[in-house]
């Protein structure tokens, strides 16, 4: 009797080992599927990026008449793809900004030169999209083989808690991915992107207070200012230059009014499109106090230094969208948002400045598909 | 993507419901094999566990089909809006490559003025029933 009660306790011991193993194999087995599913459909992104990428050099080169080496074409463009930005070593974190900023415009100008060793005879707008299109390539390369480098591990060492990770941010990954994936329908045609709101608003409030004597010069490199008067104030409007594919160097553009020319500025206002909640509307306006500029932080970080030093005030506007929205052709909401933070700006400055005052309203954001 | 996204939505409607006609076929089988060697024998084998078994799956299956059914993947459409300086004419068309934002585009077919483009972007096309 004893005899059968062991026997049973250790057939249902190892049943349960046993269930436990299968389950947790199981469960290994359907994050492993899951994942795949992902990669799968994050490496078809990357192959139709780069397929993007050089046919839309294959049709400049048409446009233009160059003759290109399609094998070569292929090695340099996949060169430039796989090609890295080190930052800079930040354990002495003083004067980093100069470094990273120095850093990022020799990656631009390289950029640029290699695009035009490819294709010497095309236009600045096809060389600044044709950039854009690499970059996107680029980011969808990383992201790619990021995903793909933590999965391999996961599965190497049968870590479940690597996979959860990994399955935890595929969500986010995956907005990501279809952000840019949707950005090369707007790169490789040149029209205005969601993230364009901030120049679509400065080239309407240029076009609407303008008139027909407007001054507009290139005050940086690919950054212009045009002087435009409203309501017997004179509001310098900063913007890059479009229609090519740029964000400008509004932080050279603005120093270069601030402390070259010694423009005594009263105020200065920044407009750009800000990532939205989910539960929020695309298009949404949100009014603030300091720089709304992206990205690395260069120019947001040379703007506050010199309205501080200066003591200009610093106001903002952003227009809500998503990840997606901002990278892809320019969505209907966001168009008719513009409008509405046109207005906004307008209140602001009537509001916050005094007549006569000179007002510095800048437009950030990239200038695809938008003149001037 | 949303060209990925509806290629790979419809594979898996198509495996999911094959998967459920497969699974609906079995059962049917097992429950005729099942009466049928119950007349023959007079005592039937117990096919009730692989019945539920696949029942389970075909449960398992007509809820991945529902669910990938109801998965709506927008069709956008590009919009151009031409708007003419003067008179304020506006038209719109679908965007040509390397148009861009206040280019001028011709004249105005009812003042002779100045048309240029004020916008471009993409909407959502409306679905034929909210047409």
């Amino acid at each position: 009797m004893n005899g059968n009660i062991a026997t049973d306790f250790i057939m249902w011991f190892l049943f349960l080992a046993f269930f436990a193993y299968i389950m947790r194999e199981l469960e290994i087995w359907r994050i492993i599927r899951d994942i795949e599913r992902y990669i799968s459909l994050y490496k078809s992104i990357r192959d139709k990026a780069l397929v993007v990428t050089l046919n839309t050099f294959k049709e400049v080169a048409a446009k233009t008449k160059s003759r290109l080496d399609l094998k070569m074409l292929e090695e340099r463009v996949m060169g430039l793809v796989e090609s890295v930005l080190i930052e800079p070593v930040s354990m002495d974190p003083f004067g980093i900004v100069g470094k990273l900023k120095h850093i990022v415009l020799t990656g631009d100008r390289t950029a640029t030169q290699e695009v035009k060793r490819l294709i010497p005879e095309a236009s600045e707008t096809d060389v600044e999209n044709l950039k854009n299109l690499i970059a996107a390539s680029r980011s969808l390369n990383i992201i790619y083989k990021s995903v793909d480098h933590v999965y391999r591990l996961g599965r190497k060492f049968k870590s479940i808690w690597l996979l959860y990770q990994l399955q935890a941010l595929l969500p986010f990954v995956t907005e990501a991915m279809r952000a840019l994936e949707s950005s090369l329908e707007a790169f490789t045609n040149g029209f205005p992107v969601g993230d364009g709101a901030g120049p679509l608003l400065a080239a309407r409030f240029i076009k609407k207070f303008g008139g027909n004597e407007l001054k507009i010069e290139e005050i940086a490199e690919e950054t212009i200012m045009a002087e435009v008067p409203f309501k017997n104030r004179k509001v310098l409007v900063i913007k890059a230059k479009g229609p090519s594919g740029v964000t400008g160097r509004l932080d050279d553009a603005f120093e270069e009014i601030v402390v070259k020319r010694k423009i005594p500025v009263k105020m200065v206002i920044t407009v750009d499109a800000a990532l939205k909640f989910e539960g929020e509307k695309t298009g949404t306006i949100a009014e603030g106090v300091g720089v709304a500029i992206g990205g690395l932080g260069i120019e947001k970080f040379n703007i506050e230094k010199t309205a501080a030093r200066e003591k200009i005030p610093l106001y903002a506007v952003l227009i809500k969208m998503s990840e997606i929205d901002a990278l892809s052709v320019m969505s209907r909401e966001v168009c008719e948002a513009i409008n509405v933070a046109l207005k906004n700006v307008e209140r602001i400055i009537e509001e916050r400045s005094q007549e006569n005052d000179i007002v510095v309203l800048i437009g950030v954001g990239n200038t695809i598909g938008i003149s001037p | 993507m949303s060209e990925e996204l509806r290629k790979r939505r419809f594979q898996a409607i198509v495996f999911h419901t094959f998967i459920l006609v497969l699974s609906i076929i079995v059962v049917i089988i097992l429950t005729l094999l099942n009466l049928r060697l119950g007349e023959d024998t007079g005592e039937a084998p117990n096919l009730m566990p692989f019945q539920i078994f696949i029942l389970i799956i075909a449960f398992y299956s007509a809820m991945e089909v529902w669910r990938y059914y109801k998965i709506r993947i927008p069709e956008m459409s590009l919009v151009e809006v031409l708007k003419c300086n003067k008179c304020g004419y506006v038209e719109k068309r679908r965007p040509q490559k390397g148009d861009f934002v206040f280019k001028k585009v011709g004249e105005c077919p009812k003042c002779g003025g100045v048309i240029f483009i004020e916008s471009i972007y993409k909407e959502v096309k409306a679905r034929k029933s909210e047409r």
